[in-house]
């Protein structure tokens, strides 16, 4: 058991929930030797590198906002600069439960290549967003043929052997479709992971736009490759 | 007298050379890009104030009137001046993101020491599986 395990936390204006999502996380994880929280403070002014500090996290700050991708990205380059075997992203607002990662990572000691969370569409799920994510999620596969019931859900891991087949350029939130499709060009071995769906009551994630702009992207990633 | 709409041009055209000139002053560009927008300004002054000069122009072109020209003209640098904003704009946002992340990585490299180098993204060690 030498395999270490970084989960990279990207967070803009979590100030008041990031303490609570960070103390949440296990010191230690089944099948791997070491675990590395590393937050990206996506250029916030709240106080959510203060408060990810205290808890003895890792935390990289980006003096002013990218996105979700970008944050992402960062995070990911620290885990491999800090020799992680595998990277885990999760939300930072508390939307993906701790609880769920033992079996994120499972498939990954089963021979898969990375492993992605899929959520059940229903309640407590807003409905645009049922409508939004199997929109997107329709779309993938009929552009690429990938099979993803849930391409939007950013609780995922995967070796770090990967990145480079995996490396993303998007720093909004199209990252996630991205990370999918490249993946699957360079035939990457996705596990599909059904987690809890956890919604709350202030979300600040992908909205109507975002939503638009991963559709348009991925007509362009299927066009022009 | 000239009709109203070329009195417009014409102000508008010593209007917007008086704020390249004092942009020039500024140092916020050189003189290449002075010359590039006196001659626009310039040009713009000259159809509005003498159209005459450019009646025999703008029937070559098949265009009705001198202030047509104008129109088509300004329309044709107002495309490329987008285009060219549109080109500068996605570069500084890629140099402002390279920048950000540098900034943010170099606190991991100056706190922690790295057990594994620096990943080369052009690499490609994936194991690749069927």
């Amino acid at each position: 058991m030498t395999n270490s395990i970084a989960i990279v936390i990207p967070a803009h204006q979590e100030g008041d929930r990031i303490t609570s999502v960070l103390e949440a996380i296990p010191k230690a994880v089944s099948g791997t030797s070491r675990v590395i929280v590393i937050v990206v403070d996506d250029g916030s002014t709240d106080g959510t590198s203060r408060a990810a500090s205290q808890t003895g996290a890792i935390v990289l700050r980006h003096p002013v906002n990218l996105g979700a991708g970008a944050a992402l990205r960062t995070g990911t380059e620290a885990a491999l600069l800090l020799g992680a075997d595998i990277v885990v992203h999760m939300d930072a607002d508390g939307q993906h439960l701790p609880e769920d990662l033992p079996r994120l990572i499972a498939p990954l000691f089963a021979g898969a290549d990375a492993a992605t969370g899929i959520r059940a569409f229903g309640r407590p799920m807003p409905w645009l967003f049922i409508i939004g994510n199997r929109f997107l999620s329709w779309m993938t596969r009929v552009l690429f043929s990938l099979e993803n019931p849930d391409t939007q859900c950013a609780y995922r891991a995967f070796w770090a052997r990967c990145w480079p087949a995996l490396r993303w350029d998007s720093r909004d939130y199209a990252f996630a479709s991205e990370m999918l499709v490249r993946g699957q060009r360079s035939s990457v071995r996705w596990a599909i992971v059904p987690i809890r769906t956890v919604y709350l009551d202030r979300y600040k994630g992908t909205g109507l736009g975002d939503g638009v702009r991963i559709a348009r992207k991925l007509v362009r990633w299927r066009i022009l490759g | 007298m000239p009709p109203g709409i070329q009195l417009i041009a014409l102000a508008f055209a010593l209007f917007m050379a008086y704020l390249t000139y004092v942009d020039f002053r500024r140092r916020r560009f050189g003189v290449a890009a002075l010359g590039f927008w006196a001659i626009v300004w310039g040009g713009l002054a000259v159809v509005s104030l003498v159209p005459a000069l450019f009646v025999q122009l703008s029937q070559a072109l098949r265009l009705a009137r001198p202030m047509d020209l104008a129109v088509v003209l300004g329309m044709l640098i107002l495309s490329g001046a987008t285009y060219h904003n549109f080109a500068s704009i996605h570069t500084a946002n890629r140099q402002l993101e390279r920048l950000v992340r540098e900034i943010a990585l170099s606190k991991l490299e100056g706190n922690q020491s790295p057990t594994r180098p620096r990943p080369d993204p052009s690499a490609s060690d994936v194991e690749i599986h069927g």
